[in-house]
Formats: C-alpha cells, structure tokens, sequence
C-alpha cells in the first residue's frame, strides 16, 4: 500500500494536527466510557433484582 | 506564508462533531424517546445501569444505521439542498471511513444490548438496523413510492426494543406501540416531501408527489393522520394506559388532524402545487414531531403516576 503524501502549507498542518488531536482525545474518552459502562453492566448484572 | 511540509496520509478534513453529526443525532432523539418508553410501560423492572445501556443501545444502532444510510446515499445526497452539507458528500469524510464506523457502532449496539438485558432485544435492534439499512434505504427508497410507508416500520421498533429489554418478549402492548409510530410516518414524511420535492425529484427518489402529485399527496396525509388517531387510542381501550393518556391523545390527535385538513385546503394550483409556499405543509411537518414526542411522554408519565 503507498501512502499518498499531501502538500500543506503551515497552517492548514497546524489545523489538520488540531483536528487529529481532537479526534484522539474524543476516542480515548470513549474508551473509557466503555470501560467504564463495561464494569457496571457487569456489576448490575451480579446484583439480585 | 508560502513554505510547505507534507503529511504521509490523505486530507483528512473531519472534525469530531462529523462524526456524530453522521449518526443523525435529531432523528435519534425521537428513537431515543420512544425507546424510553418502551422501557417505562413495560411491566417488570431492570436495574437502572442497565435500563441506561439499553438506551444508549437503541440511540447507537439508530445512529449506525444513519450513518450507513449515509454512505449509501452519498451520490443523491450531493444533489439535494437539504443533504448537501453532510459530511460525506461535502468531503469531511471518506464514505469508506463513514461505513466501517456505521458496521462497528451496529455490532457494538447489539452486542452490548444483548450483553446489558437479553438477546430478544438485541435480535430486534439487529433486525431494526438491519430494515432500515437494506430494507428501506437499499431496497425500497430509490424504487417505489410507498418507500416510506413500509420503510417506517424501521424507526418504529425502539418501543417495542425498549419492551423487550425489560421483559424478554414481544406482545401485543409493543406492537401497538410499533403501529402509531408506523402510522405516523407517512403523513410526517410526506409533509416534509411537499415542500421538499424540487430535491427528490431532481435525484430521482419516487416521493409520493413525485411520482403522483401533490394533490394525492395531500390526500394521503388526511387519510393516514385519519386512520393514526383512533390507533392512538388503543393503549387506553385495551387497559394499558388511562384516561389521563387518553384525553392526550385526543386533545394533540385533533390538533394534528387540523393541521392535515389545513395541509389538504392548502390554497393550490389545478395539480395541487402550493400557492401559499406549502406554508400549511411546513407547520404540518414542524407539528408532528412534537406530536409523537408529546404523544409518547403522555403514555410515560401516564404509567409513572398510576404506578
């Protein structure tokens, strides 16, 4: 697979690296949500109704 | 400033609000609504982390099947003026992107729908993605006009999901439930594909006015609200809801019908195309979604003060 390599001046580098960080941040938030739900679907499930 | 640096991978121009924007948040909020419903009347009880996941669930496989709607409607999309801006076909997102992320969010819902309540309800949210994806968008959007009527019963499911989640089955309280939001559909959409026609037409998507006209159109949203109001009375008739419910539902029943007579007396040209900019239509349209919402949170509230 070749990658392809895209021009940009500085800051459209500057918004696309902005943009990517944001993207980071809202998939490492829902991550944890994940994780979290996880652990208290589990816990609910113990728990006798 | 001129000087230039390169990135080894494409342009990716999405930003995150996209990415939700690709799940159709305001259509979700009418699934997610229903869904709550569902849950409220049903009898029995489940532990409320669960009654949460179960929510989310509903509101995430909605959403999926929103975004693969959207991947496969990129070409019509471009065309219309309502749809242009959507992140796809405005080049945000690369319709590949766009469909690995609606597969993944409708696994993931009903995987953990069936892991959080019972795998009834994961198997109808399955079969809710499942409709709309193939059913309706795939299938009957681009080929008839009743496109959708039977394409409704996709967005009809979540009470009867939120149903089953609690109890594990399906009865004839849900169906009900299935069959307002079944009936509601055509005079909501057709509403809308009045003043909205110029688009479909010029994409090609067999609307009812398209393919019959507005007259017929305004015809079918009278008898469709006509056969919808006394459907809206069966949860009281059949026992499941009182008369605080019922006096709801005739009170916003009636208002809906007046605005579908107004609809139907739209001052017209001899095809029936509006002279008055479809005002009656928009209002119509405007007024139906606060109807099913108003109509809904009547039937909750109804069952969380009798109880």
């Amino acid at each position: 697979m070749t990658l392809e390599t895209i021009a940009m001046t500085p800051e459209e580098r500057a918004a696309f690296d902005r943009r990517r960080r944001q993207k980071n941040w809202a998939v490492l938030v829902v991550l944890l949500l994940l994780m979290v739900l996880f652990f208290l679907i589990s816990t609910a499930r113990m728990t006798p109704a | 400033m001129s000087e230039t640096s390169t990135a080894e991978i494409g342009p990716d121009l999405s930003e995150v609000r996209d990415w939700v924007d690709l799940l159709k948040p305001r259509v979700i909020s009418l699934v997610v609504l229903t869904g709550v419903c569902g849950l409220l009347v049903a009898p029995g009880r489940l532990h409320p982390v669960l009654v949460l996941t179960a929510v989310l669930c509903i509101a995430l496989g909605a959403g999926a099947a929103g975004a693969i709607n959207m991947w496969y409607d990129r070409d019509i999309d471009a065309r219309m003026k309502r749809t242009a801006k959507r992140p796809i076909p405005a080049g945000r997102i690369a319709p590949g992107g766009a469909l690995a992320y609606g597969v993944a969010l409708s696994f993931a819902s009903v995987i953990i729908m069936g892991l959080a309540t019972n795998w009834v309800a994961a198997g109808i949210l399955a079969l809710s993605i499942g409709f709309y994806v193939f059913i309706y968008t795939a299938w009957l959007k681009r080929r008839t006009s009743q496109n959708i009527v039977i394409g409704g019963a996709a967005g009809a499911f979540p009470p009867v999901i939120g149903w089953a989640a609690v109890t594990g089955n399906v009865t004839l309280e849900p169906l009900i439930l299935f069959a307002i939001i079944f009936f509601w559909t055509p005079p909501h959409f057709w509403a809308l594909s009045l003043f909205a026609h110029a688009d479909y037409e010029r994409v090609g998507v067999p609307m009812l006015p398209v393919t019959h006209g507005a007259k017929e159109t305004r015809k079918q949203v009278l008898i469709y609200t006509l056969a919808l109001l006394p459907l809206t009375l069966a949860p009281w008739l059949l026992g499941f809801a009182s008369w605080i419910y019922a006096g709801a539902a005739v009170l916003l029943g009636a208002e809906f019908l007046r605005q579908s007579i107004a609809v139907y007396r739209d001052r017209q040209d001899a095809e029936g195309r509006s002279l008055t900019s479809d005002a009656p239509a928009k209002t119509c349209f405007r007024y139906s979604l606060s109807y099913l919402g108003l109509l809904f949170i009547a039937l909750a509230l109804d069952h969380l003060i009798l109880a």
